[in-house]
């Protein structure tokens, strides 16, 4: 088991007019790992992710982060902030400027760094996030998606240990999302913890090592994306099963057997490979 | 918002915002400056021709953007024109109100140099509101020393006026699409309805604004840098040479 980043043990939160939106939830977030926040509309997921970076304080149970309680002093929540970068489901909540160099820049400076340090990471920023050339356009000018990468830009320049993203696909056309996931590999791969929320199983199933799946402001489940996703009671909550799970248990059943010891295909493409796969190997036979 | 629209695509969006701000900052001292209506009609034709030729914003759309201040200033310098205590021009006598209104050579003269001043001091902003982008102003005026507080307020507010036109727009359209503004009686209740929900969803904004910038460590002041622009020393010898020399104009032309 790796160790965990963030942890909520728990943790109940109620909003003003007795709204309980988190119900003694306790949940890991495991290190260096993706992780995917699933559940219904309105079962805390954005509160659940207003708590990791101290925006919000739970009125019982604690959030841990590296295994010490928040501290919610201006020097604890300013560590953590830095550490925990958390992207808005709207970007137009998040970009303040009509000019995303100086958004992306508001980070950075606010943890103190130079002027110099600051301008090199905005830079880094931009490119990472393939805005280079976009910094000259008036922020209401871009697209929901260049303005969805300056989010993103403005809070990886603050070098973010975990990345937490709240739906990030919304609102993504499938060109835009498979770039967007390619970004979100690179810096799985470079190391950030990520946590995502999403309604999309597929994708969950795709991508995601971890999954936790909330229910009305309480865990339902929380283990391995591939081994729990394709759970009864996952089904129940959310409505559906991921559909290559589905098409690969029915491959099974009729005597194509796409699994394998190691492998499970994640995606409509690896399970098309999977299948030709032992096909070819059937007629080697 | 078609000067914002200009100001990030004008021929001259790369120069340095401190090389335009100077350029019209003397074209608004020297207007202001000068005691000759001359002067100032002259700097508002540099200014216009340096927007339309320099900047390349074209002329038709120069002239619709210029005219409604123009409109405006002289009707106000008409009013000093004017006079009820007998000038020179007989125009009218009202008998009712025992009065006769006329235009009196002083009148007229003052008239005209305030005319000329707030045309020329117009021409100039207008042709800094043309080729530079809000940011790079705030950006300017930053560097100047200008209140902080004043700065992150137009910062905050010129990035939210879009946002507020967005959301007015989609709420907007989505009444239309239900028929809302089919009549009057109609239209007035969608108004209203549309009214109330801006106020609510900006208040909601506002929250999530908000935590938005706290989210990335915001403490109570906004910090940011502005994007890095080379001077030109050739732009910067340009604007100071024209400059200076109107300024210098502008003190020593006499009436
Ligand atoms: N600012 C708020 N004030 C009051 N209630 C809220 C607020 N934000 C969310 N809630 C309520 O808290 C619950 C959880 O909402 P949320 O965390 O947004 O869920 P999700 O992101 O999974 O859709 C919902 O019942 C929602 O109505
Ligand atoms: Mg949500």
């Amino acid at each position: 088991m790796t160790p965990s980043i963030i942890e909520l043990q728990e943790v109940s939160f109620t909003y003003p007019g007795d709204i309980v939106a988190l119900n003694t939830f306790s949940a890991t977030f495991a290190r260096g790992r993706r992780t995917a926040v699933l559940g219904r509309n309105g079962s805390g997921k954005t509160t659940l992710f207003s708590l990791l970076n101290g925006l919000q304080r739970p009125q019982k149970g604690a959030v841990l982060f590296g295994g010490e309680p928040i501290r919610y002093d201006r020097q604890g929540l300013l560590k953590l902030r830095q550490s925990v970068g958390m992207v808005f489901q709207d970007p137009d909540s998040q970009l303040f400027s009509a000019c995303i160099y100086e958004d992306i820049s508001f980070g950075p400076f606010n943890i103190g760094l130079p002027e110099a340090e600051v301008r090199t990471r905005v830079e880094t920023a931009l490119q990472q996030m393939r805005l280079t050339g976009l910094e000259n356009r008036p922020t209401h000018s871009l697209s929901f998606g260049q303005k969805k990468r300056a989010c993103i830009a403005g809070v990886l320049a603050m070098h973010p240990q975990v990345l937490v993203l709240d739906e990030p696909f919304a609102g993504l056309d499938p060109v835009m999302t498979a770039e967007f996931m390619t970004i979100l590999d690179e810096l799985h791969q470079g190391g950030t913890s990520l946590i995502i929320a999403t309604h999309d199983l597929d994708l969950a199933y795709a991508w995601a090592d971890d999954v936790i799946i909330l229910q009305d402001g309480r865990l339902l489940a929380q283990g391995e994306a591939l081994k729990l996703l394709v759970q009864p009671l996952v089904h129940a909550e959310l409505g559906a099963a991921p559909i290559v799970a589905e098409l690969s248990s029915a491959l099974t059943l009729t005597g194509t057997g796409v699994y394998d010891k190691w492998y499970q295909p994640r995606t409509g493409a690896e399970l098309v490979r999977a299948v030709l796969n032992q096909n070819r190997q059937e007629n080697e036979q | 918002m078609r000067i914002d629209t200009y100001a990030y695509s004008n021929r001259w969006r790369q120069v340095h915002p401190g090389e335009k701000g100077l350029f019209a900052l003397f074209g608004l001292t020297a207007s202001l400056l000068s005691k000759s209506p001359l002067l100032p009609f002259g700097i508002a034709a540099v200014m216009a021709a340096t927007t339309i030729l320099g900047a390349g914003i074209p002329w038709r759309e120069y002239l619709r953007l210029a005219l409604f201040p123009t409109l405006f200033l002289l009707w106000s310098c008409l009013a000093l024109a004017v006079s009820f205590s007998g000038g020179e021009f007989y125009l009218v006598n009202i008998p009712a109100l025992k009065a006769t209104i006329s235009l009196s050579r002083q009148g007229i003269g003052q008239a005209e140099l305030a005319l000329a001043r707030s045309l020329g001091a117009t021409l100039s902003l207008l042709f800094l509101a043309l080729t530079t982008p809000m940011t790079e102003i705030t950006g300017l005026l930053r560097s100047l020393g200008t209140p902080k507080l004043l700065i992150e307020l137009m910062t905050i507010a010129y990035r939210q006026i879009f946002v507020f036109l967005e959301i007015a727009g989609q709420i907007r359209a989505a009444q239309e699409a239900r028929l809302g503004y089919a009549s009057v009686r109609i239209a007035m209740k969608s108004l209203a309805g549309l009214t109330g929900n801006i106020l609510l969803r900006s208040l909601s904004r506002a929250r999530q604004n908000h935590h938005g910038l706290l989210a990335r460590g915001y403490d109570s002041e906004l910090l940011f840098l502005s994007p890095r622009h080379t001077w030109s020393l050739r732009n910067l010898i340009a604007a100071v040479t024209i400059g200076t020399t109107l300024n210098v104009l502008a003190l020593v032309i006499r009436p």
